[in-house]
């Protein structure tokens, strides 16, 4: 494991939107941060796809001290969607004491990486988060345009906010491989939806977390109006895609009452009596701060969302 | 008798010409067998040379008559020795020339229709010959693949084909199964009735087989008693397998009754159904479109009373006439108070309405007393108005109580009021309101009924346009007379924009501009000072008439110079939908070398070309009417000679750009218009002398001896047909025979009656065009090109000044650039000279202590150039140029012919001031990566020195626009800069305090500096004593101060 190097996993699914991968690239290019090691897990391409993303990249790494370039190429019929595949892959390529993932479509700030680590090494923890912003942005052939920025998206604080919902989009943290034990540290292949926010409740409920620098932002999710942020489920479409929504809720909510929170992050979240049989769903119903139950505000919590994802 | 077949004869055949498909030969042979020997008669219409009439005669040697005809006059010079042989020339379709044929003949054996292949000729032939078929005989339709074509009024699914009609005729052999009362003729109902024809029920029950061959049909005809199934005719004894069948044959078939079958019910084909619907369909589009333009022009409208409402509001006049409103006002008060005393009266006497009065003076005063007035003045008012109200949600609960009970009604009341919140059952209720005592609705949106003044132009499917670029156009072959641009620029920040376009003019150009004050003059002058395919004049003229009057009027004396003129000016539609349509002028008239070669390639070969506009822009093409403007118009055109029927198509230059040959302007120019003639500016919209004159172009030039046509770039175009291609010169020559139009002789061509669509948007590959012209992705970088970097160091880190060096050496080369001693240097801060190792790529100027950021640029900025540098780009050092920025930087200068200052986008948090994403026009260019031509150096003189740091690149970018030039992003060059997460220290703050008060000073504006001096204030730091010069008056509506220090509308 490399001391320091950060590895960055960076998901790319369609060769023909190279120029996006490209400034990706170069916000990574851009970080503060070295050793950086990224990796590029595509999903089938072709040896001539492959050769023109490194032939894309290549003028981005002829810069002073560039960031090292791995790509690698999944190349199994199946599944249709390899997108969680493609992370546990990246996850495998990994050399670094650093991990952290984004998509092709989003960027980093510079000093995104700088930050992260500053928090990860004063406290110790196991995975430190900042945030993003989601910005509007319209897509032309020759560029990008950054229409507007959307309003508060991701709301949330701390590991409770984390616990009771996701608000922390995928390239917001960074996590410590030298803490965080290879079997917790890989994606849920059965799920295509809300993978990330399932590997985050395992990390977060098995390790202590540093939320310092939530309200920081460090990098744009780019919502573009060509229709091409990537879609969870593919080809899924109205109730065929609610249903499908279900049944992940359901999935996670499997992991909130099966996953056991470590006595030292039953500490984070100022739980008193300590108890190791304690269940994420449990720790929430022990710390929720309003009247009722936490299963009464996830209900409320759904049914808001679902309306949400309706109008959407 | 010859016995040869047809192939045979045609081989041999060595008189007059004919020509045939190799199968109708075959297909004849096996068709005309049982004909040869017979004594019969033959029709064919469409004979050409009439080679087929001979070639007939020897195939059917015993025909008794075998009669020609054709629409062609040359025809009647045919002449043959066979007397069986005769020719008729007429169209085969009139009446008189349908009895010359009958006189010959009144009966035919065969009918060959070889005539214009046009669906409705084809369709009326049959009408007409068919029933004169012998039973036993044939009509042949030949060459129907033209009914898969529009141009012969088909189409492969047209319900109106004359493919279609032979379709039909199939299903009209079986009638007799139909098995509901219709005629055979219903199912040709919609043809005949389009095409004017008929054909009687009789003659279709003759019809016998109907057999389709490739590009023929042929129609037999027999008795109808014949073409009857008949009765089953039984043979043999055994029924092995299916038993029963000879019992049968003495009962009668069951009838299935398709009464109820809605597909044998329906009264039109459903071809023709879906035809009629979409028709429909389109009208209410349109209506739905011409009600929202109608709604944007009333809006408009409303926003220019609004305007001189305020002007009104401050006009001498209103202030004058005050005090005879105030005494107006007050006797309307006194009025109402006597009302009000007149109502009290009725409920008390005037002594205890009195003592009333007085007894709330003495318990509360006069001041009460006042109000108890004015609560009696107001219930007096508002009670009935509030009773109507009342009255109207009456109204609306009864409507829906009449749907609904009132419990179904609550219930539903609660559910959107569970779902939607109050917020939303209110709005469900003002919608219902409304729908009960307002305007019509539907879902959820206003009707306003279009009041829109009826399109008078001609039918889209004979509005013709030439399509440009010629490929064939080559300007070597030009002879190329004197050619002028006149050109009106009320906005002067337009001519960067108009010089791009103009260099597409491959020929010499002398350029005229107009403008309306003699600071925007400079500007123009500024950025046409490099001008190399001509002379430049720029007149200040009155800003009066609009671009016509600049035209007409102020450049009248220049006409006589020049054998072409092009119309131009500086159209700037607010509207959204219009905004794109200066551009789409600009692209149409002046897009390309080639399309400008075209056009005077066009003048040239038709000596009668007066005028080349562009086709219609889509979202304006359907107010190609008169407008306000035809009483002006008529008196124009009586006193040039002519004149105008308000009943006839009309046509002009929508926009009124337009390339012309000089005399054909001349009757415009010879009726001695003046300025005063044309209306004082007050932001009309319809009905000025510009107004009209705009709309009789056409007619002058027409006037005036010359034709006119428009042309059109296709992929311009999405909605619009009859844009006709010109592979070749001869298709140019045909254009010019075939489709000119004349308003002043329409020759019974009438308005559209048909509507077109409402197009509500341009065409995207417009979008695309202007996008690319703007970031010159047409424009290869000629190695040749000199572009130095220039970076002003202050104590820096190593690792951010190589990153930067390193960064910019790399997109320099990936330009395909010369890196030699093009990176220019200079320290404000410590000595980087350790730092940064000597190189070939690196020009170290002396450092002279810190003169802060302008000031070291400047320093750079005039070694680069004196070393013979183009292009000069200036890059912060704590920032990393993309390697493909340069290239996209130069290009877009290049783009701009060097009047514009072009910035890089920042990356990746861009700064939020906008940029437009098809001009890249943006307020002002940031500093932190900005390309600066030579010509701009020399005319701005680069940064303001006054300004030590901070602000000094928005002052730029605002002296740049009042010199005319354009300001860009070019959002494909990207310049990595890190200001996120970073703190502002105090004496930033301090800094960029004091440089906003240089700023606000310079540009006169007194409220942010006094804004900024409070911000200073608060920090404790003093106010700086600088006083720079201040810019003229005529340059601060460039200066945009109202967003602090986003200096423009930010984007977020």
């Amino acid at each position: 494991m490399m001391k320091n190097q950060v590895d960055c996993i960076v998901r790319f699914h369609d060769a023909k939107r190279l120029y996006e991968l490209e400034r990706c690239v170069f916000s990574l290019v851009g970080q503060k941060h070295r050793p950086l090691h990224i990796i590029i897990a595509v999903q089938r391409f072709t040896d001539a796809q492959i050769a023109d993303t490194r032939a894309a990249l290549a003028p981005l790494l002829s810069l002073p001290n560039p960031p090292t370039v791995t790509i690698r190429n999944w190349e199994n019929a199946s599944p249709n969607d390899a997108r969680t595949e493609l992370l546990n892959m990246g996850l495998a390529a990994a050399t670094g004491q650093y991990v952290s993932f984004l998509d092709y479509d989003d960027v980093l700030y510079p000093e995104a990486y700088a930050i992260l680590i500053e928090r990860l090494k004063a406290t110790g923890n196991a995975i430190a988060f900042a945030t993003v912003r989601v910005v509007n942005a319209d897509v032309f052939p020759e560029f990008i345009h950054v229409a507007g920025q959307k309003g508060a998206h991701f709301v949330g604080e701390d590991l409770r906010d984390l616990f009771r919902a996701n608000f922390c989009p995928i390239h917001s943290y960074l996590i410590d491989r030298s803490i965080v034990s290879p079997d917790i540290l890989s994606f849920d292949t059965t799920i295509t939806w809300e993978e990330d926010y399932d590997l985050l409740l395992k990390i977060c409920a098995a390790y202590p977390s540093d939320f310092a620098n939530v309200k920081k932002t460090i990098g744009d999710y780019y919502y573009k109006n060509d229709g091409s942020n990537s879609v969870p489920v593919n080809g899924m479409l109205g109730k065929e895609r609610a249903l499908e929504y279900e049944r992940i809720q359901a999935f996670i909510e499997v992991r909130r009452r099966t996953t056991l929170v470590a006595p030292e992050v039953q500490k984070q979240l100022g739980i008193r009596t300590i108890s190791h049989s304690l269940t994420i769903h449990d720790a929430l119903n022990a710390i929720h701060p309003k009247n009722g139950s936490w299963t009464k505000w996830r209900a409320r919590f759904l049914r808001c969302r679902a309306r949400r994802n309706d109008m959407e | 008798m010859s016995s040869k077949t047809l192939h045979q004869l045609y081989a041999e055949h060595t008189g007059k010409v004919s020509d045939k498909w190799s199968l109708y030969l075959t297909e004849f042979d096996r068709l005309f067998d049982g004909y040869r020997e017979k004594s019969i008669c033959l029709l064919e219409i469409g004979i050409q040379n009439g080679g087929s009439l001979e070639i007939w005669s020897k195939y059917f040697s015993n025909a008794s008559a075998l009669i020609g005809c054709d629409i062609n006059p040359d025809c009647a010079r045919l002449s043959y020795d066979d007397p069986r042989v005769s020719v008729i020339v007429g169209d085969a379709n009139a009446p008189d020339v349908c009895e010359r044929v009958f006189q010959r003949s009144p009966q035919f054996d065969i009918v060959i229709d070889d005539g214009s292949h046009l669906s409705s000729d084809i369709i009326k032939s049959f009408a007409l010959y068919f029933p004169r078929i012998v039973d036993g005989g044939v009509f042949i339709a030949e060459d129907l693949h033209c009914s898969y074509w529009e141009q012969f009024q088909g189409g492969l699914f047209d319900p109106y084909s004359s493919i279609t009609f032979f379709k039909r005729l199939a299903d009209i052999i079986s009638h007799e199964h139909w098995n509901i009362p219709k005629a055979r003729a219903d199912i040709l109902r919609g043809i005949f009735t389009k095409y004017g024809c008929e054909v009687y029920e009789e003659a279709l029950s003759h019809v016998h087989s109907v057999e389709f061959i490739n590009s023929m049909c042929v129609v037999r005809k027999a008795p109808a008693a014949d073409n009857s199934l008949g009765s089953r005719i039984i043979g043999g004894e055994i029924e092995q397998v299916v038993p029963g069948l000879k019992a049968k044959i003495h009962r009668p078939d069951p009838i299935y009754d398709q009464s109820h079958n809605p597909w044998t019910a329906r009264t039109t084909p459903p071809d023709e159904a879906i035809q009629n619907t979409e028709l429909a369909l389109a009208n209410a589009q349109q209506q739905i479109a011409n009600t929202e333009q109608q709604l944007t022009n009333t809006e408009l409208a409303l926003a220019n009373a609004q305007q001189q409402i305020a002007a009104l509001y401050h006009s001498t006049s209103w202030l004058v006439t005050r005090p005879l409103r105030y005494v107006g006002r007050s006797w309307q008060r006194v009025g109402d108070m006597r009302a009000v005393v007149r109502r009290l009266l009725r409920h008390e006497p005037l002594s205890a309405l009195s003592k009333r009065a007085l007894r709330v003076l003495r318990n509360e005063g006069l001041k009460c007393l006042k109000a108890c007035v004015r609560q009696q003045h107001y219930l007096g008012t508002q009670v009935g108005r509030i009773w109507r109200k009342v009255g109207d949600v009456r109204a609306v609960v009864r409507r829906l109580l009449r749907h609904e009970p009132l419990s179904a009604l609550s219930k539903r009341a609660l559910r959107v009021l569970r779902n939607e919140g109050l917020r939303g059952l209110k709005a469900r209720v003002r919608r219902q309101y409304y729908r009960a005592t307002q305007a019509p609705m539907i879902d959820g949106t206003e009707l306003v009924w279009p009041l829109h003044q009826a399109e008078i132009a001609r039918p889209l499917e004979i509005d013709y346009s030439v399509s440009v670029p010629f490929s064939f156009a080559e300007i070597s072959n030009l002879k190329c007379g004197k050619v002028a641009a006149i050109i009106h620029l009320y906005y002067e920040d337009l001519a960067s924009e108009f010089q791009s376009y103009l260099s597409n003019v491959p020929v010499d150009l002398d350029v005229y501009i107009s403008t309306t004050d003699a600071f925007k003059a400079a500007a123009i002058e500024c950025v046409f000072a490099g001008w190399n395919k001509g002379s430049v004049e720029v007149r200040v003229v009155p800003n009066r008439g609009r671009d016509i009057a600049p035209k007409l009027v102020s450049f009248s004396d220049v006409y006589g110079r020049y054998d072409y003129v092009l119309h131009m000016h500086g159209k700037r539609s607010a509207h959204t939908v219009l905004s794109p349509w200066r551009h789409f002028l600009l692209e149409t008239l002046l897009g390309t070398p080639q399309v400008v070669t075209s056009i005077l390639y066009a003048f040239e070969q038709n000596p009668n070309l007066g005028m080349i506009a562009a086709q219609h822009f889509e979202p304006m093409r359907h107010w190609t009417s008169w407008g306000g403007n035809f009483p002006t118009a008529q008196k124009l055109a009586a006193k040039m000679g002519f004149t105008l029927d308000k009943r006839e198509p009309l046509d002009f230059p929508s926009g009124s750009m337009f390339w012309a040959r000089s005399l054909a302007l001349k009757p415009l120019l010879n009726i001695g218009l003046k300025t005063e003639d044309f209306d004082v500016e007050s932001n009309q919209i319809d009905a000025t002398l510009a107004h009209a004159i705009e709309r009789i172009f056409f007619h002058a030039c027409e006037h005036e001896g010359f034709n006119w046509i428009k042309i059109a770039r296709p992929e311009l175009y999405e909605h619009t047909p009859k844009i006709v291609d010109v592979p070749r010169r001869e298709d140019l020559s045909t254009f010019f025979s075939r489709y000119i139009f004349r308003l002043l002789d329409p020759r019974g061509v009438k308005p559209r009656s048909v509507i077109p669509k409402v197009i509500s948007k341009a065409a995207p590959q417009l979008f695309n065009h202007i996008r690319s012209r703007a970031l010159g992705m047409h424009i290869k970088i000629s190695p040749d090109t000199r572009v130095a970097i220039g970076l002003v160091t202050y104590n820096n880190s190593e690792d951010e000044l190589i990153g930067s060096i390193a960064a910019a050496e790399i997109s320099l080369k990936s330009a395909g650039l010369s890196t030699a001693d093009a990176l220019f240097l200079i320290d404000n801060g410590a000595n980087t000279k350790k730092q940064i190792p000597e190189t070939g790529f690196i020009t170290r100027l002396e450092a002279r202590g810190n003169l802060g950021f302008g000031g070291g640029h400047n320093n750079l900025m005039r070694a680069a150039f004196k070393a013979g540098y183009e292009i000069y780009i200036a890059i912060n050092p704590d920032g990393l140029l993309h390697p493909g920025a340069v290239e996209a930087l130069v290009q877009t200068v290049q783009a701009a012919h060097g009047k514009a200052l072009v910035e890089a986008l920042q990356f990746p948090v861009e700064h939020p001031k906008p940029y437009d994403t098809q001009t890249l026009n943006t307020p002002w260019v940031s500093g932190t990566c900005v390309a600066i031509s030579r010509q701009a150096f020399d005319d701005l003189g680069g940064f303001d020195e006054d300004f030590f740091m901070y602000c000094e690149d928005v002052d730029l970018s605002w002296r740049a626009r009042a010199h005319g030039y354009a300001l860009k992003t070019c959002p494909r060059a990207l310049f990595l800069h890190a200001v996120t997460n970073r703190e502002m220290t105090p004496a930033t703050l301090q800094m960029i305090f004091e440089s906003g008060i240089t700023l606000a000073r310079k540009w006169g504006s007194l409220e942010f500096e006094k804004w900024l001096k409070s911000e200073l204030t608060a920090l404790g730091k003093p106010i700086p004593s600088l006083y720079p010069m201040i810019v003229p008056e005529e340059w601060r509506h460039f200066a945009d101060f109202s967003h602090q220090f986003s200096f423009a509308q930010p984007r977020w």
